[in-house]
C-alpha cells in the first residue's frame, strides 16, 4: 500500500510539474476544470490505494445494462 | 475555433480510420466472431460493415452540414446546450471505460507473454505514459506517425497471413452456416459492437480535416472502412482456414495462427511480429481515444488548448484501468458481449438523434423547436 | 601553396575596444576626412596604434614632386608587386589622359576620380574615418592625397587560399572533385557557373563587430517555397553583432528546435551537391572564411543519401539507399536489441545462434548491458581520439588499438566475441551514412535506447522507438515537416527518397514539390 501511495503521488506530482507552465498561462476557467478532473482522480486514487471495494465505473455500466443484455443474447441464443 | 489550427488532409484523417479500427480488432476479432458464428463469421463482419457504412455516411453528412463547427458545436447548435449536455454525459462515462479497457487488454497480453512478473499497474502506467506523450504532440503529429507505423503493421500482418498458406485447409470453411442464422447474427452483434459503433467517435475527429479537402473526404473514409472490412474478412477465413473448429477456442487467433508458422526451421517463432504489431496497433487506438477524450472536454467545457487536458485524463484512465477488474474474465464478458450494446447507446444514438433533428430543422427551415424527436437517450437499440 | 593566412588582428587599443557592445562607440564619432594630409595621418596613427604591420608610405607627385600623399595598407594582406601595381596604374592614366606624373596637379586628380574617369578602375572614394578603417581592415589600398578630403581605396586584398582540390569528407569514386575553399567569392563564383541563371539569388550581409564577416545565402527563385523562404530571412534578420566563425554557428538561429539530437540542416563542401540542393529548391548559407555550405531546410531522407546515388544506375542506387536504411536501424537499435534478447528474451534467438552466444558468454562477469555500455564507451573513446591523433601515428595506433585491446578484453573476459562484433558492427554501420550530423544523432539515440532495452526488455525498446519516432514526425525543419515526404505523403516526392527512379522520370518533371504545386496550379 504504501509503494502505491508514493507511486500515485510521484505521478500526480511529476504531472502537476510538467502542466504547471500551461495551467499558470491558461484562465481561471481553464484551470477549474483541471481541478475537476482531480476529482475522480483523487476518488480513483484512495480506490487504488487502499484496495477497497468501491463502486466503479464497471459496476455501473454493468448494473445499468446486464439486464437488456441478457435479452438480446437470448434471443440469438448464444451460448456465452 | 480549433487549437492552433491544426489540420490535417482528407488522406490523413481516412488512414486514423483504418488505424482506428483496425488497429486492435485484426487481433482480437477474428477469434471472438469465429467463437459466436463459427464457419459463418465472415458473413457477420459483411453485415456489421454494413451498418457501420451507414453510420459512417451519417457522420460525414452531418460535418459537411457545419464544417467549420466542432462536433460539440454543432450539437449545441442542432439541439440546444442542455440536449447536448445530456447526451455528452453517457458518451464521456462510456468513453473513460473504453480508454481503460483497451489498456486492461493489452496489459493481458503482456503479462501473458512477455513481462510475466511485472506488476500489472507498472505496464500499464508505462503504456499510458506514452499514449499521453503521442496524444500530446496533437493530431497532426500522430497522423503522420501513424500512417508510417499503420503501413508497418499491415505489411507483419498480411506477411504472416501469406506466410500461413501452406498450412490452409480449404474445407475448414465448409459449411458456411452449419447451425442456422442465429449464430452468425450473435457474430455481427458482436462485431458491430467492436469495431463498427466505435466510428461514431469520429464525429470529434472530423473537424480537424484541411477544410478545402473535405470533397475527397467521403471517397477517402469510405475506401478506409472497406480496407478495414477487408482485413477482417480475409484474417477471419485465413483463421477458419488455418485452425478449423479449433478457432473459436483460442484467445488472439493472428497470434496462434503466427505460432503456427515455421518454415525451414529459419523463420520460427514470428508470433513475436504480430506481437510487436498488436501493441502498436493497440497503442494507436488508445492514442486516438485519449486524443478524443480531450477534444470533447474542451470543447464542452470551452477551453482552448486541449493538450491541457491530456495528462489528467491519462491519469484516470490509468486509475480506471487497475482498478476496475479484478479478474478477466468479467472483463471479457463485458468487452464482447455487453460492449455493442453500451457503446451502441453512448455513440450511436446520440449521432442517430442528433441526424434526426437536423434532417428536421432543415426540413423545416430551422425554427422548429429541437425536442421533436429527442427521445430518452436511454432506448434499446 | 596549401597555406592560408588568416587575417592578422590589429590590438586596437583606441576607445572603442573598452565598450564592444554599443553601437555608438568610438568609431562612429570619427570625423571625416579633412584636407589637410597632416591631420588624416595623425588621425590613423592614432586608431591603427600598435598594429605594426600596417604600412603608411608616403609619395610626391605633381610639379617638381610638390604635391604630397601617401597610402595606407596592411602589408600582410597585400602581395608586394599589388602596391607597386596600384602607384603605376595610377600615374599611368596620370600620364596618359591627364598629363605627366610631374605635371599633374591635385585639382586635377580630384576631378578625375569625382567624376569617374574611364580608367579610375575600381577605385572607391572615401570620405570618413570609419569607412577608411573598414577598408583598410578588410585590405584594401587607401590613398590620401593633399589637399583633398577624400580618400581612394583599391581593392588589393590576396590572402593566401586553398587550391580547388579534392574533397576532404566527401569523396566520390565517380563525379567532379572539386570542393569549395574559404573564399566566399571565388565559391559563389563557382557556384554561378554551375548554375547559369539568373534567377539565381544570392544576398550578402556582413555580421559581427570584430570579425565583419560577410554571410551569403542563395537561393534558386521559382524553386524555392517563399514560406520557407520568409521564414528564413526573418531568422536571419536578428544576425548582425554577432561574431560568426564558421557557418554552423548559425544552425541555432535557423534551426527550429536546438535541443533535439537529430539535424535540420545539412552541411557539404562539394559544388554540386549545393547546386543539386539549389534545384531542389533549398536555400543555402555561406560564410567567408569557411569552406562548408549549410543546407536548410533538412530533410530526413537527405541525410541518408550521397551525391554519389545520382552518378551511378539506378538499380545499385536504389539497393545502396535500402542498405543505408538498414545501417540506420543497425546503428540505432543492434546494441539495444541484443542486450534485450539475451538478457530478457532469448527464446526469440533461433536455438543454433543462442547456442553458440552462450557459449561465448561463458565466464563473463558483467551482465549483458554493462558488457555492451563498456565496449560502447570504448568505441566511442577510440572514435574521439582517432579524429585527433597525427597522420604518422594514426595508423600504427588504429591497429594496435582495436586489433590488440580488443583480443585483449576477449581473452581477459571482459567482452564476449559477439559483443564486440556487435559493437564494431554497430560502428561501420554508422559510419556508412552519409552526413556526419546524421550519424551523431544515431550516437546519442543508442544510449537511451540501450537503458531502456536492459531495463524493460523488447518492450522498452518498442517504447523508446515510439518515442523516437514521436519526436521525428513532431520534428520541423524551417516550418516543414521533417519526414515528409513519407508523412504527409507525396507520393511524387517519393520517387526519389527510398528507392531511386532513373533519371528520366526524376529530372523531366520539376524536381522540387513548389515547382511542382506552381505549375500545377498554372495547368489549371
Amino acid at each position: 500500500m504504501i509503494t502505491r501511495f508514493t507511486m500515485l503521488l510521484v505521478t500526480i506530482v511529476l504531472m502537476f510539474l510538467s502542466d504547471k507552465s500551461d495551467l499558470s498561462k491558461s484562465g481561471r476557467h481553464a484551470r477549474i476544470i483541471y481541478a475537476m478532473l482531480m476529482l475522480p482522480v483523487l476518488y480513483l486514487g484512495i480506490v487504488f490505494v487502499t484496495e477497497l471495494r468501491w463502486p466503479n465505473l464497471d459496476e455501473l455500466l454493468r448494473y445499468l445494462f446486464s439486464g437488456p443484455v441478457k435479452v438480446i443474447l437470448a434471443s440469438l441464443n448464444a451460448t456465452q | 475555433m480549433k487549437s492552433k489550427q491544426e489540420s490535417v488532409s482528407s488522406f490523413q484523417m481516412a488512414s486514423l480510420l483504418l488505424t482506428f479500427t483496425t488497429g486492435s480488432s485484426v487481433i482480437f476479432i477474428p477469434g471472438q466472431i469465429t467463437n459466436a458464428a463459427k464457419n459463418g463469421a465472415w458473413i457477420s463482419i459483411l453485415i456489421s460493415y454494413l451498418l457501420g457504412v451507414m453510420i459512417l455516411a451519417i457522420l460525414i453528412y452531418l460535418y459537411k452540414r457545419a464544417p467549420e463547427l466542432s462536433w460539440v458545436g454543432f450539437m449545441r447548435k442542432t439541439a440546444g446546450p442542455w440536449v447536448t449536455s445530456l447526451l455528452l454525459i453517457p458518451l464521456t462515462f462510456v468513453i473513460f471505460w473504453q480508454l481503460a479497457a483497451i489498456v486492461i487488454e493489452i496489459g493481458g497480453f503482456f503479462k501473458s507473454t512477455m513481462m510475466k512478473d511485472t506488476p500489472n499497474s507498472i505496464i500499464q502506467g508505462l503504456f499510458f505514459l506514452t499514449v499521453a506523450l503521442t496524444a500530446r504532440a496533437g493530431i497532426e503529429v500522430m497522423a503522420r506517425m501513424f500512417l508510417l507505423l499503420l503501413i508497418f503493421m499491415y505489411i507483419f500482418v498480411m506477411a504472416v497471413l501469406l506466410l500461413a498458406s501452406p498450412l490452409f485447409h480449404g474445407e475448414y470453411l465448409l459449411p458456411v452456416i452449419p447451425d442456422g442464422f442465429k449464430p452468425i447474427l450473435y457474430g455481427a452483434y458482436i462485431s458491430y459492437g467492436f469495431p463498427y459503433a466505435e466510428i461514431a467517435l469520429f464525429s470529434l475527429l472530423l473537424p480537424f480535416t484541411r477544410r478545402k479537402e473535405s470533397g475527397r473526404l467521403t471517397k477517402y473514409l469510405h475506401l478506409a472502412l472497406f480496407i478495414n472490412c477487408l482485413t477482417l474478412v480475409f484474417s477471419i477465413l485465413c483463421t477458419i482456414m488455418v485452425l478449423g473448429p479449433m478457432s473459436g477456442h483460442l484467445n488472439y487467433s493472428l497470434f496462434q495462427l503466427a505460432r503456427l508458422i515455421s518454415i525451414q526451421d529459419i523463420l520460427e517463432r514470428v508470433e513475436s511480429v504480430i506481437g510487436f504489431s498488436l501493441i502498436i496497433g493497440v497503442y494507436m487506438k488508445a492514442a486516438i481515444v485519449l486524443f478524443m477524450i480531450t477534444t470533447l472536454l474542451s470543447d464542452w467545457f470551452n477551453i482552448k488548448d486541449s493538450r491541457l487536458l491530456t495528462y489528467p485524463v491519462a491519469l484516470i484512465g490509468l486509475l480506471l484501468s487497475v482498478s476496475m477488474y479484478p479478474d478477466e474474465i468479467t472483463f471479457f464478458v463485458d468487452g464482447y458481449t455487453m460492449w455493442t450494446l453500451i457503446d451502441h447507446t453512448a455513440y450511436v444514438m446520440p449521432l442517430l438523434i442528433i441526424f434526426v433533428v437536423a434532417l428536421f430543422r432543415r426540413k423545416k427551415g430551422g425554427t422548429s423547436s429541437p425536442t421533436a424527436a429527442s427521445s430518452s437517450q436511454n432506448g434499446k437499440p | 601553396m596549401e597555406k592560408e593566412e588568416t587575417n592578422s588582428r590589429c590590438n586596437d587599443t583606441s576607445d572603442s575596444s573598452e565598450s564592444p557592445q554599443l553601437s555608438n562607440d568610438t568609431t562612429n564619432d570619427l570625423p571625416p576626412l579633412s584636407s589637410h594630409l597632416v591631420e588624416n595621418r595623425q588621425q590613423i596613427e592614432h586608431i591603427f596604434i600598435d598594429c605594426s604591420d600596417l604600412i603608411l608610405l608616403p609619395w610626391r607627385y605633381g610639379p617638381d614632386l610638390s604635391e604630397q600623399a601617401f597610402s595606407v595598407y596592411f602589408d600582410t594582406m597585400i602581395q608586394q608587386h599589388h602596391t607597386n601595381y596600384v602607384k603605376e596604374t595610377l600615374q599611368d592614366l596620370v600620364n596618359h589622359r591627364v598629363g605627366t606624373g610631374e605635371s599633374v596637379t591635385p585639382e586635377q586628380i580630384i576631378r578625375f576620380f569625382q567624376n569617374h574617369g574611364v580608367s579610375s578602375g575600381t577605385a572607391e572614394l572615401l570620405k570618413d574615418f570609419d569607412e577608411v578603417t573598414r577598408h583598410i581592415t578588410e585590405g584594401c589600398l587607401v590613398i590620401f592625397f593633399d589637399k583633398w578630403n577624400q580618400a581612394l581605396s583599391y581593392k588589393a586584398a590576396e590572402v593566401e587560399k586553398r587550391q580547388v582540390s579534392e574533397p576532404i569528407n566527401e569523396p566520390v569514386v565517380q563525379g567532379p572533385h572539386i570542393t569549395l575553399i574559404e573564399d566566399i567569392n571565388t565559391n559563389i563564383g563557382i557556384l554561378r557557373h554551375l548554375l547559369q541563371s539568373p534567377k539565381l539569388k544570392f544576398i550578402s550581409f556582413n555580421a559581427g563587430r570584430e570579425s565583419n564577416r560577410t554571410v551569403s545565402y542563395g537561393y534558386l527563385e521559382g524553386a524555392v517555397n517563399p514560406e520557407v523562404l520568409t521564414n528564413f530571412q526573418s531568422r536571419i534578420k536578428s544576425i548582425k553583432e554577432e561574431e560568426i566563425l564558421e557557418v554552423s554557428y548559425l544552425e541555432d538561429w535557423i534551426g527550429d528546435s536546438v535541443y533535439s539530437p537529430f539535424p535540420q540542416v545539412r552541411y557539404t563542401e562539394r559544388p554540386d551537391n549545393t547546386a543539386a540542393a539549389l534545384l531542389d529548391g533549398k536555400i543555402i548559407v555561406m560564410v567567408d572564411g569557411s569552406p562548408t555550405v549549410l543546407i536548410c531546410p533538412g530533410n530526413f531522407y537527405e541525410f541518408l543519401m550521397s551525391s554519389e546515388d545520382y552518378y551511378q544506375r539506378t538499380i545499385f542506387s536504389s539497393l545502396i539507399r535500402l542498405l543505408r536504411i538498414g545501417a540506420f536501424f543497425i546503428a540505432l537499435m543492434l546494441p539495444s536489441t541484443y542486450v534485450a534478447l539475451s538478457t530478457f528474451h532469448s527464446e526469440l534467438i533461433p536455438t543454433v545462434l543462442l547456442l553458440a552466444i552462450l557459449d561465448t558468454r561463458e565466464g563473463i562477469p558483467f551482465p549483458a548491458f554493462m558488457e555492451a555500455l563498456i565496449m560502447e564507451i570504448f568505441f566511442e573513446l577510440l572514435r574521439e581520439a582517432g579524429i585527433r591523433l597525427p597522420r604518422p601515428i594514426g595508423s600504427a595506433v588504429s591497429i594496435v588499438g582495436a586489433l590488440v585491446i580488443g583480443q585483449a578484453a576477449i581473452q581477459a573476459k571482459i567482452a564476449s566475441p559477439v559483443m564486440v562484433i556487435v559493437v564494431a558492427l554497430t560502428g561501420i554501420a554508422s559510419f556508412a551514412l552519409p552526413q556526419y550530423s546524421m550519424a551523431i544523432a544515431l550516437r546519442i539515440m543508442r544510449f537511451p535506447l540501450m537503458v531502456m532495452g536492459a531495463t524493460l526488455g523488447g518492450v522498452g525498446i518498442m517504447i523508446g522507438f515510439l518515442l523516437a519516432l514521436l519526436h521525428l514526425c513532431k520534428l520541423r525543419s524551417l516550418g516543414q515537416p521533417y519526414m515528409a515526404p513519407t508523412t504527409p505523403l507525396d507520393i511524387w516526392q517519393l520517387r526519389d527518397v527510398l528507392v531511386m527512379v532513373p533519371r528520366k522520370f526524376l529530372l523531366r518533371r520539376p524536381r522540387n514539390r513548389h515547382m511542382h504545386r506552381v505549375i500545377r496550379k498554372q495547368a489549371k
